[in-house]
């Protein structure tokens, strides 16, 4: 296991009576915590589910599926809906135990990004996706049933990435900004262009009702994830914590960048790390648990936690941190070999996590 | 400058220290047995420390201008084809067309050959999706022939999904084109707009091919591009052509998707086998060396493989030498109607991709766009 314990117990005791995650440490995590994710296995890529067992994090049950999968969505029913990283062209609904899967393929001049929810109604699936043709963004509306695609509105943007639905119904979607050659899949093209921001869309109408861009162009809006109501917020707004990913053509720019950003409801402002902390530029997933936002940062081996005001409150070592969700209010952090639990009694707990190479994100099975 | 000096001034060089080192590696290899069929330099050899410049020369003056020129002279001889179906009398028209399919499937091989690793030229003019998207939309094709487009500024109006090879095919294939009709003369303007892509792409790589080396060149983003595009090559073969056709066929796409019925690429003519053949064929070149000389900068193609062994990198060359040997095993003569045969493959097209990404890509100091390593 390569969970620095050391550091982790020294960090803790610097933080005292506020600290998110505790100096003890547990035996063993409940048994019946199970996540869905994605990950590369010694053969390929699949979807599955992984189950605590003692001090391990196992496999209880996977699919193979064709490319790499990047967002993972589970439905009321206990199915598990997977996308196809960006540019990608399959989404599938899988139910965990079976050996096959309904699937969805694309149309010819779409892509998928890689992130699908499912509207408060059950009844409509939305995807990011971009057009093929001019590479502007798009979210694809599907019918929950069949995963035909019945419509699509526009995100006003380019590269949009991770969806989150609000309160109102409204959408919330982070244009990653990053202009590519869609046909040939990632290559960055032009960065001048560039140009990330956070829009508000109507899922009935597709109008825009907000659109939010941080000052530094060359950060890129990706993950999202809801926090609190802010202290003085009549209208119930959330706050909404995004990881970022800097773009920035100088390498020195690029590792100082910050890589959280909260939107109150009217401003969109990034964070920084505190003092002589470097998070590498970029932010692999975000999560909202045991009062703050954690931005899982793998090319700095750790993850990162601010306040939901934007303090900063520290670093927790996790080799190759990515994966990220709360679960019943405690932060669940999935890295190379190791995997995090921050308890809300105050105790952390570590689980080995072998031959599995977690993809960005997972996902508390009910 | 004299001897000793030479000496002296040679044994400070790094090049020397590469090329001796390369020339022990070979050497220490070669006695170990490790090589495989396709590295065929001689033991003491020496190979030379190539520059990121020395490589694009060597792709675009050996691979990518003559491939473009091929691809041009094939497709200037389609539209006449094609034309003399349409001016054929009725009932004589059967000979003509096979002709025009001949000239369509040199094309077609040409084309992809061309288009198995795309950089520069047929990036920035995104020459796939103009003359190659799939699949196509026979309803467009019918509006197409309909609005009878007489020139290239006509031809701009047209979408892609009703032109291309693919639209052509079709017109070849799928629905024949008959002499004095609408669609054959229809045909002849896809054929020349395929025509007129293809002699800007052969007049682009050989200016590049002409001119010395540029500051992509030089600085190692344009070699860095190609590893990229050879990474993104490799697994449009391995899933786009080969294995998402089958999935989606098999999984009971839904309707409208396109992919379940887009079937293998160039499957109406029956050149899906050709089609991998010449992509394979692409990616392999590049790839690979198949001489038994060291390239020597400025007068071969260098490959990434001798590009490994001139920077002392024997080991990782002779483990790439060995997966493009396993690749180009599994593929050979392989068909649609192979089903064992294409989950092989793709096996070895998905560890050959690995191996680029993992291995390959950082020994040459080039970031993978595509990598499946990276976060999102």
């Amino acid at each position: 296991m390569n969970l620095q314990r050391r550091r982790w117990l020294a960090f803790f005791s610097s933080l005292g009576a506020t600290s998110l995650c505790p100096v003890a440490w547990a035996d063993s995590v409940p048994s019946s915590t199970r996540l869905a994710t994605a990950w590369e296995g010694e053969h390929g890529y699949l979807v599955g589910v992984l189950e605590c067992r003692g001090r391990s994090l196992k496999i209880t049950t996977a699919f193979d599926v064709p490319t790499r999968a990047h967002g993972v969505w589970v439905e009321g029913g206990g199915a598990l809906l997977a996308v196809a990283r960006r540019p990608g062209d399959w989404l599938l609904r899988w139910r965990p135990g079976s050996k096959t899967a309904t699937w969805s393929w694309i149309e010819p001049d779409r892509a998928f990004n890689g992130h699908v929810i499912v509207s408060p109604d059950g009844k409509t699936l939305y995807t990011t996706e971009t057009n093929l043709e001019t590479g502007q963004g798009l979210i694809g509306l599907r019918d929950v049933a069949s995963l035909e695609k019945t419509g699509e509105i526009s995100t006003h943007g380019m590269d949009p990435h991770e969806l989150l639905l609000d309160a109102d119904g409204s959408l919330m979607v982070a244009n990653g900004g990053i202009p590519a050659l869609p046909e040939t899949g990632r290559l960055k093209i032009r960065m001048d262009r560039m140009d990330s921001s956070l829009v508000r869309l109507d899922t009935r109408s597709g109008e825009l009702l907000g659109q939010w861009r941080l000052d530094d162009r060359r950060l890129s809006l990706r993950h999202i994830a809801w926090g609190p109501a802010p202290a003085a917020n009549p209208a119930g707004q959330r706050f909404l914590g995004m990881a970022l990913q800097a773009e920035h053509d100088e390498a020195s720019a690029k590792i100082a960048a910050p890589v959280l950003a909260v939107f109150d409801g009217l401003h969109l402002q990034s964070f920084t790390a505190g003092p002589g902390q470097s998070l590498a530029g970029y932010g692999g997933d975000i999560a909202y648990a045991a009062g703050g936002f954690a931005v899982s940062c793998p090319r700095a081996n750790g993850v990162a936690i601010w306040r939901a005001d934007g303090q900063w409150t520290g670093f927790l070592a996790l080799d190759e941190a990515c994966a990220l969700t709360a679960a019943s209010a405690q932060l669940w952090a999935g890295g190379r070999t190791a995997a995090l639990l921050c308890r809300s009694d105050g105790r952390a707990v570590s689980s080995s996590l072998e031959g599995v190479r977690l993809d960005n994100h997972w996902m508390p099975m009910a | 400058m004299n001897s000793s000096r030479l000496k002296r001034h040679a044994l400070r060089h790094p090049i020397y220290w590469s090329v001796l080192r390369g020339v022990l590696l070979v050497a220490a290899t070669v006695l170990l047995g490790n090589l495989s069929r396709a590295q065929t330099v001689a033991p003491d050899v020496a190979m030379p420390f190539y520059t990121p410049s020395h490589f694009m020369h060597g792709v675009y003056r050996f691979w990518y201008a003559p491939q473009s020129e091929d691809f041009a002279r094939q497709s200037a001889a389609l539209p006449d084809a094609i034309r003399a179906v349409c001016d054929a009398e009725a009932t004589a028209g059967g000979p003509h067309l096979q002709q025009a399919r001949a000239q369509w499937q040199a094309t077609a091989a040409a084309w992809d050959r061309l288009g198995g690793v795309q950089i520069g030229p047929l990036v920035q003019r995104r020459s796939a999706r103009q003359i190659d998207f799939t699949p196509t939309r026979p309803e467009l094709i019918e509006r197409a022939i309909q609005a009878a487009p007489a020139d290239a500024d006509a031809m701009e109006l047209i979408g892609t999904p009703a032109k291309g090879l693919p639209a052509l095919e079709w017109l070849l294939w799928s629905q024949p084109v008959a002499p004095s009709t609408p669609a054959c003369r229809y045909a002849v303007q896809v054929a020349a707009d395929i025509s007129r892509e293809a002699a800007a792409l052969s007049a682009s790589f050989g200016e590049l091919a002409a001119r010395g080396p540029s500051e992509e060149e030089a600085n190692g983003s344009a070699m860095g591009e190609l590893v990229n595009q050879w990474v993104g090559g490799l697994e449009r073969l391995r899933w786009a052509d080969m294995e998402k056709p089958a999935l989606s066929a098999s999984s009971g796409s839904s309707k409208g998707s396109g992919a379940s019925n887009a079937g293998y690429p160039r499957s109406a003519s029956a050149q899906t086998a050709a089609s991998w053949a010449a992509r394979w064929q692409a990616l392999h070149t590049l790839a690979i060396s198949t001489v038994s000389e060291a390239p020597q900068p400025g007068t071969a193609l260098v490959p990434l493989e001798s590009y490994l062994r001139g920077r002392g990198l024997n080991p990782l060359a002779n483990t790439l030498v060995k997966s493009v040997a396993k690749a180009d095993k599994s593929l050979k003569n392989l068909l649609p109607t192979n089903r064992a045969g294409m989950t092989v493959a793709t096996r070895e097209l998905a560890r050959l991709k690995k191996l680029a990404e993992a291995e390959v890509a950082p020994a040459l100091e080039v970031p993978i766009g595509f990598s499946d390593a990276d976060g999102d």
